[in-house]
């Protein structure tokens, strides 16, 4: 099973550690990240009978539902351009370290920086303090390449048990990656991960509404800074969403083509607003 | 560090520096000895260290040494390029009076020599430090100032396309993406840009950075067709791994548009094996997403995070900063007799 997407199609082999579950062997199971909020509040204590899901408009049997225990591996992502310097790079440096404090023993965590350059400060590793420490020789300088940040951190993404989740700090309007919006765009949808992006009070006006999309297309949401005290208090929401959320899997009930699968997850009999990415692609 | 001296250059430089030391005694003027010795260093091997020192100095000691050199003394032009060597390490206002120290010795070359083209190139490599600076104002001076002197100086005029190629980034960042659209105005931007790289081409026929901007930007306008012909020209036949590089690079990305996505890796892949940086990881990872090559995404995934902490600036950067190659700094250096 390829890294990236062992997140949400899981073979028979691993599924057992992952969900506690059986299956029948060359069955993949599909694991969705799912929000689901009233009034900006988690609806807690759902069951597996409250959702409905359908794989290119095929209902599904849900599997299993799980809540909180299952690890998280968090991949922060942080701009460090120019324009992230003094006050708001102390406070950046302040609400990531406050995030991986609150890790859990079981969680994994890893740290990248991007400028105009792109560095892997910290490989995913369930070694927390390692990632702290990384994150006290950051400095900012530069131009801002977050498109390709993205990119490589996705890339970079290891096999793990753990739910993915990318945590993306910026700043300011790229100008300077490779890659385009839609590249991005394209490889996020075939990775496993869910990305948060916290965005801080931009210099650069934003003309695009990439990073709505890429939250979209991962099922993740953008948290707005209105100043840099805001970002310490914007990561551990971050996180605590990450907590709330459900895991839900199931066996998909024909053999699927390969490519991209529309998945729609709702509840059945209750008012909420559910979020979760569009969909899967099967290799 | 450098070794021993090869004789006859010891006595090479001994006699200029007597001469030197001899022209400043009789015109009034205090030799400066650190600043003989920083020179010497600089064009005998040992460039990084006297650099390193001559970017510690305040704007007025630089001043200060460089007025030492007098008429005629041929260290001028290797001064030119050692503060223009320190202001690419320094903050904008240091870097600054190093540059006007600079400027003031390049029109003191061009009497010495005679001739006024180092003074051309030289103010080109004035408008990249500019441009590297985002001080476009600056820039576009120099690069009329180049132009007053060689209205078809290939080096001012790259500048002023990549000058031109900043302000489109800035009105659309993602202007390769296949779904922004090119509006009319854009377009014709992109137009008069690619002619002005054709006008380059009509005077310096060989010129392979003016091939690949122009080869670039017909690709961001939209038409891969025609942009095939220079960059892979350049691919083919640029000596620069930079510009060979940049060239498979931009051939992948047209080859991407194609929907060839094979032909797109290939160029990657040739990319990647001159020099692996971050654009080519980035766009190696992007083509293997796409063609559900996982476990390659994987391995590209973990030899950049083994690689990437220390890894040097990206070409794709440096291209974006106006920097297509390093002929014209090379060409400079040489002729300031620096030995590399």
């Amino acid at each position: 099973m390829n890294a990236t997407m062992i997140a949400l199609v899981v073979s028979s082999a691993t599924v057992g550690v992952v969900a506690g579950q059986t299956f029948r062997a060359d069955v993949e199971v599909v694991r969705m990240d799912v929000s689901v909020t009233r009034d900006g509040r988690p609806v807690a204590g759902l069951t597996k009978d409250d959702f409905i899901a359908t794989d290119d408009g095929a209902p599904q049997t849900i599997d299993a539902v799980r809540l909180d225990d299952v690890p998280l591996s968090v991949q922060l992502v942080l701009d460090t351009s120019l324009s992230v310097q003094g006050g708001r790079l102390t406070a950046l440096i302040k609400a990531g370290d406050g995030l991986l404090g609150a890790l859990r023993p079981s969680d994994h965590a890893g740290l990248v920086t991007f400028s105009d350059s792109v560095a892997i400060r910290a490989r995913m590793t369930p070694d927390l303090a390692s990632v702290r420490r990384s994150l006290g020789g950051i400095k900012g300088e530069g131009q801002t390449a977050v498109r390709d940040a993205v990119q490589l951190a996705l890339a970079a993404t290891h096999d793990s048990d753990a739910r993915p989740m990318m945590l993306l700090f910026t700043d300011g309007a790229d100008n300077a990656s490779w890659l385009t919006e839609e590249d991005v765009l394209e490889s996020a949808h075939r990775s496993g991960g869910v990305t948060h992006i916290v965005r801080s009070p931009a210099r650069d006006e934003l003309r695009s509404n990439w990073m709505e999309d890429l939250v979209d297309a991962t099922g993740g949401r953008i948290w707005s800074a209105t100043s840099q005290r805001d970002l310490a208090e914007l990561f551990s929401r971050a996180l605590a969403e990450m907590r709330a959320r459900y895991l839900v899997s199931y066996t998909p009930t024909a053999a699927g083509k390969r490519g991209w699968h529309d998945v729609k997850i709702r509840l059945g009999g209750r008012n909420a607003d559910v979020l979760a990415r569009p969909g899967y692609f099967k290799p | 560090m450098q070794g021993p001296w090869p004789p006859r250059v010891a006595s090479a430089v001994l006699i200029v520096l007597l001469a030197a030391t001899n022209r400043a005694a009789a015109q009034g003027r205090r030799p400066d000895q650190e600043y003989d010795t920083l020179l010497r260093r600089y064009t005998e091997g040992g460039r990084l260290e006297a650099v390193a020192v001559v970017a510690g100095w305040s704007g007025d000691r630089a001043r200060a040494a460089a007025r030492t050199l007098e008429t005629g003394d041929p260290r001028r032009r290797a001064a030119v390029m050692l503060h223009a060597d320190a202001v690419l390490s320094l903050p904008a206002k240091s870097a600054h009076e190093h540059l006007s120290a600079a400027e003031a010795l390049v029109e003191a070359v061009s009497r010495d020599a005679g001739s006024r083209v180092s003074e051309t190139r030289w103010r080109g490599l004035q408008a990249l430090v500019y441009l590297t600076r985002n001080e476009r104002v600056r820039a576009e001076r120099a690069v009329n100032q180049a132009l007053t002197i060689d209205v078809t100086s290939a080096d001012a005029l790259l500048v002023r396309g990549a000058l031109r190629e900043a302000d489109v980034r800035e009105s659309e960042p993602n202007l390769r993406g296949r779904w922004a659209p090119v509006h009319e105005a854009l377009s014709e931007t992109l137009h008069k840009i690619a002619q002005l790289y054709r006008q380059i081409l009509s005077n310096h026929p060989d010129s392979l950075e003016a091939r690949l901007r122009l080869g670039w930007i017909l690709l961001a306008n939209k038409s891969p067709g025609n942009a095939r012909e220079p960059l892979e020209a350049v691919a083919s036949r640029a000596r620069s791994p930079d510009l060979r590089y940049l060239a498979h690079l931009f051939l992948a990305a047209l080859e991407q548009r194609e929907k060839r996505l094979d032909e797109a890796v290939a160029h990657a892949e040739q990319a990647h094996k001159i020099s692996p940086q971050k654009s080519s990881y980035a766009a190696l990872t992007r083509l293997e997403f796409e063609r559900g090559n996982l476990d390659r995404v994987r391995q590209l995934g973990e030899q950049f995070a083994a690689a990437s902490p220390t890894a040097p600036i990206d070409a794709w950067t440096l291209y974006l900063q106006g920097f297509t190659g390093t002929e014209l700094i090379e060409w400079l250096l040489s002729q300031a007799g620096v030995r590399r």
